[in-house]
């Protein structure tokens, strides 16, 4: 249950986190108010022209959710699967664009195999992924690379499609967040 | 049946000598029951006013696996005095143990059934109520009383130290009083013992990494090792001396495994070399020399053994290439002669221990997935964790009877260490 609350937790960082200098993932729930910027409420606003900040955010909020997917891996495998290969690479054009956002990348294992080693396999996963961006070009200096091992399961169940999506590696901004807007007219 | 009263004649002769002094008469007693598979019948007699007592020594003493204990009826009259022992030597009781008020608080005496004699005899003064920390001066009283028979003290007065939910619990070792001692809402994780007990090393994951803390036992105080705090660092373990520890860090790409002084908090040293193996999972001989680990640089990672300053490494347990799967956890006993680890088997793990002299792997589970196995302070009992029931739940196994028995924690339970012997102190 507090695995869960975790998962929670750590995707409200995901959408919220980092706006600021480094809330860092201190995994107690967010009080900070959500910059939720539904698209029906924030196109209303696009014929004037500018942006406001509504928009921005939605574009940040967006961009984020890009970088924020995670990928899965096959048992006790740490390559990156040719189906990712499309969700990394649109990783990769967010980073390419936007070179003042730093990421951390954090491997995760399914209970399986045993505990302590499934740290290394978590740290396996993050380094193939961040092997696979500076193969496309992005500066090492703006990846770090973790791993919870067992310790974070989204789904705690003893079942393969619990372990399947457990297998995985999740990404969030740690750094230039406010600067995913920067594309948008009007936008900082 | 004939060893039983082959036992109780030698216990008369040796009763009637135990006067001569007291080396004499522990020198006979190891001629007896010093055989770990022997296990004589044993009575814990009703204890008017001192219930609880008697019950954490009776359930110790059945957790030795050292005693056939004999229950006894309900409604069975206090013992008079003299002890009349006649009822018993029926019931093929070897041992009777007695306690009641008296000396420093508590008087406990064991009694040799068949002679009718007392052999011995201790008083302390301890929590009689059975709760809280008094429980461990009642444990180290059931562990004396083991020794009077068979030379070696029990292991009640131990506690074990486990991860439950992403925190470090402790608990004694018959399961009571099972408290989390590390914060919610922080990930720890590979608990491990300083030798005297009073403090213990972790893993806990901040940040992105994974520092090294200790943290001492009776006040809660924390400290993160130095380096530790930015770096990725798991797996600890203390040197039987309490001088050092030995953990697995990221180098170079790859876990390796590194040595630091604790006493002055620093000078961390690399124990291995190589960027395309990881290594993990240190564990020292009781002597400091050696320490043995995993190491996947022969391809399936293995348990593998140094000396304590890096050099001479070399396979360890050995396996079959392509047969035997992976080797995880290694624990080395407290008598340095064996070394307990699991092994990936028939799609499962299962708990192993290589003995040393003969380099004979025996397997020691088989119901369920088996793994993460830490020796108890007598070396003859192994926790671990099971999956026999359904969910992550420790065990104990006694090696020399097999006797499994669980203990039940309020969730799923990993990781498991066991401490040495407490001296009757929280």
């Amino acid at each position: 249950m507090r695995l869960s609350l975790f998962s929670v937790a750590l995707a409200a960082v995901v959408l919220t986190g980092c706006s600021k200098k480094q809330p860092e993932v201190a995994p107690t729930p967010s009080t900070e108010p959500q910059p939720a910027a539904p698209a029906t409420a924030a196109s209303p606003t696009q014929p004037t022209g500018t942006a406001d900040r509504a928009a921005c955010e939605m574009a940040i909020t967006t961009a984020v959710a890009e970088i924020g997917r995670a990928v899965n891996f096959d048992t006790d495998k740490y390559e990156i699967r040719p189906v990712d290969a499309p969700a990394l690479d649109a990783k990769v054009e967010v980073l390419r664009s936007h070179g003042a956002v730093r990421i951390r990348i954090t491997g995760h294992a399914d209970e399986r195999y045993t505990d302590e080693y499934n740290l290394i396999l978590g740290t396996r996963r993050a380094e193939a992924v961040k092997d696979y961006f500076l193969q496309k070009g992005i500066d090492a200096s703006r990846i770090e690379t973790a791993s919870l091992g067992e310790t974070a399961p989204i789904d705690p169940a003893h079942a393969e499609e619990a372990w399947a999506k457990n297998r995985r590696a999740e990404f969030i901004v740690t750094s230039g967040r406010e600067t995913l807007a920067s594309q948008v007219a009007g936008c900082r | 049946m004939r060893r039983v009263l082959l036992a109780s004649v030698l216990l008369a002769i040796l009763a009637a000598r135990s006067l001569a002094g007291q080396d004499t008469t522990r020198a006979v007693l190891r001629l007896v029951y010093d055989n770990p598979k022997v296990r004589p019948g044993l009575v814990v007699l009703p204890a008017p006013g001192l219930d609880s007592v008697r019950a954490i020594v009776e359930r110790d003493l059945d957790y030795s696996d050292r005693f056939e204990v004999i229950p006894v009826s309900v409604g069975t009259p206090a013992p008079s005095t003299p002890l009349n022992f006649a009822p018993y030597r029926a019931m093929n009781v070897a041992l009777a143990v007695e306690i009641r008020r008296g000396g420093a608080g508590v008087l406990v005496r064991l009694h040799d059934v068949a002679s009718g004699t007392l052999r011995q005899e201790t008083s302390a003064s301890i929590e009689t109520a059975g709760v809280g920390a008094g429980r461990l001066g009642v444990h180290a009283l059931a562990d004396e009383l083991v020794r009077w028979a068979t030379g070696t003290p029990g292991i009640a007065a131990s506690r074990i130290l486990f991860v439950s939910d992403n925190r470090i619990w402790r608990m004694d070792s018959d399961g009571y009083g099972a408290t989390a001692i590390t914060p919610a809402g922080r990930t720890a994780y590979s608990p491990a013992w300083s030798p005297e007990g009073r403090r213990f090393a972790f893993t806990e994951f901040v940040e992105g990494k994974w520092q090294v803390v200790l943290q001492t036992m009776a006040t809660g105080t924390r400290i993160v090792f130095p380096t530790t705090a930015t770096t990725v660092n798991i797996t600890p373990a203390f040197s039987p001396d309490g001088r050092r520890i030995a953990f697995s860090r990221v180098a170079d790409r790859s876990f390796s495994l590194h040595q630091a002084n604790v006493a002055d908090l620093c000078c961390v040293e690399r124990l291995t070399a190589g960027r395309f193996a990881e290594n993990l999972s240190p564990t020292y001989s009781p002597d400091g020399r050696r320490i043995a680990f995993v190491t996947d640089r022969s391809g399936s990672p293995q348990i593998y053994a140094m000396s304590s300053d890096g050099t001479d490494q070399e396979l360890l347990v050995p396996y079959e290439y392509g047969v035997s799967g992976a080797s995880f956890a290694p624990d080395w006993s407290p008598d340095g002669n064996t070394i307990a680890f699991h092994r990936g088997t028939g799609g499962s793990f299962q708990v192993m221990v290589f003995d040393l002299a003969t380099e004979r792997v025996r397997q020691v589970s088989s119901e369920g997935r088996n793994e993460d196995a830490s020796w108890g302070p007598d070396g003859r009992h192994l926790v671990f964790v099971s999956n026999r029931t359904g969910r992550g739940q420790l065990h104990v196994i006694d090696l020399e009877t097999s006797r499994v028995r669980m203990i039940r924690t309020p969730g799923t339970a990993l990781l498991p260490a066991w401490s040495r012997r407490s001296s009757g102190t929280p």
